[in-house]
Order: C-alpha cells, then sequence, then structure tokens
C-alpha cells in the first residue's frame, strides 16, 4: 500500500529533521525537501492515471481540451507555490514564502482568464 | 530513489557536525568551517539533482511548458 510508505517516508524524515536540527539546521530543510519530493514520486503513477482518465472524460464528453489543459497548468503551478512556500516555511523566511503565494496566485489569475471569457460567452449564448 | 536518501542526507549532516566539534577541539577553526561547508555542498547537490527531476516530471504531468 502506498500510504504506508508515505507515512514512513514522513514519520522518518520528521524525526531526523528533529535530531539534525541541533547541530545543522540548514541539512535539515534539506532533508524536509527531500522527504517531500520522494513521497511525490510514490504517487506520482496514480496522478498520469488519474489526469489520463480525465482527459479520456474530456474527449467523450466533447469539450474542448483547452479547458483541461488550462485547469491542470492551473494545478501544477499550485502544487509547486505550495511546495516551494512550505519549504521557504521551514527554513524561517516567512516573507519569501508569502512572495511565492502571490506570484503563483498571479498567475493562476492569468490561465484563468480565457476560462472566465468562455464562461462568459456560454452563459450569454444561453440567455434568449 | 527511495527512504535511503533520506538517511544518506541525514548521515552526512551528523557526520560533518561531528567532524566540526573534533576540529574545534583540536583548535582547528578554519578546516572545521570548511567541513562544514564541505558537508553542505554535497547534499544540496543530491537534493538539487532530486528537485531538477521532480520539476521535470510536473513539467511533463501537467504540460506545464
Amino acid at each position: 500500500m502506498e500510504i504506508l510508505k508515505i507515512a514512513a517516508i514522513g514519520i522518518t524524515a520528521s524525526l531526523l529533521v528533529l535530531f539534525v536540527r541541533e547541530h545543522r539546521p540548514d541539512v535539515a530543510v534539506l532533508i524536509g525537501l527531500a522527504a517531500g519530493i520522494l513521497i511525490l514520486f510514490s504517487v506520482v503513477n496514480y496522478l498520469t492515471e488519474a489526469i489520463s482518465a480525465l482527459q479520456a472524460l474530456m474527449d467523450k464528453s466533447g469539450i474542448d481540451l483547452e479547458i483541461l489543459q488550462a485547469v491542470l497548468k492551473i494545478i501544477g503551478i499550485g502544487y509547486i507555490t505550495e511546495f516551494a512556500a512550505h519549504i521557504c516555511e521551514d527554513s524561517g523566511s516567512r516573507g519569501i514564502a508569502d512572495k511565492i503565494l502571490f506570484g503563483g496566485k498571479v498567475l493562476i489569475l492569468i490561465i484563468s482568464l480565457p476560462l472566465l471569457s468562455a464562461v462568459i460567452e456560454i452563459i450569454l449564448s444561453l440567455l434568449p | 530513489m527511495e527512504v535511503e536518501v533520506i538517511f544518506k542526507i541525514a548521515a552526512i549532516g551528523i557526520l560533518t557536525a561531528v567532524c566540526c566539534q573534533i576540529l574545534k577541539k583540536a583548535d582547528k577553526e578554519e578546516l572545521a568551517t570548511l567541513t562544514t561547508l564541505a558537508g553542505l555542498v554535497i547534499v544540496l547537490s543530491m537534493v538539487i539533482g532530486m528537485i531538477g527531476t521532480l520539476f521535470d516530471t510536473l513539467k511533463n504531468l501537467f504540460s506545464l511548458y
């Protein structure tokens, strides 16, 4: 089961971070970073399966692929922003984490603008 | 590419910390700082390699070009 591996990685990493933090706080942050990456790699196959299933669904439903591409991009940007912000927060620089979150929000806004216009066009076409 | 990466990083961190203590006792301060730096560089090169692969997989996964 994947969840056991994820839990094992998380617990061992956090204990090691606790142990290494008094001597070497910089290495402790890197341990947390490595644990985060390992956890993602253990579930990345399921993520690819889910995304390909979504794409098959979207093809069947006839909605053009552009919307799904935008949604996937938003999810990807959200994940990377969250990942980077937490690493910065762990290493103690809260200001930089907030700046990263701000940048991520702006990028998501830019990507979601065409979606917004598509929705509005659909609504206008429905009105009599 | 599994849990042993975490143990490797932690081992390097502890080893460099111990070396620093010993070197400090043998009043070789500059060597102590150098070993700290060397340990950090080794760990950083490992972790940056992992970050590179992470960002590549994310780019292919979410088609974030």
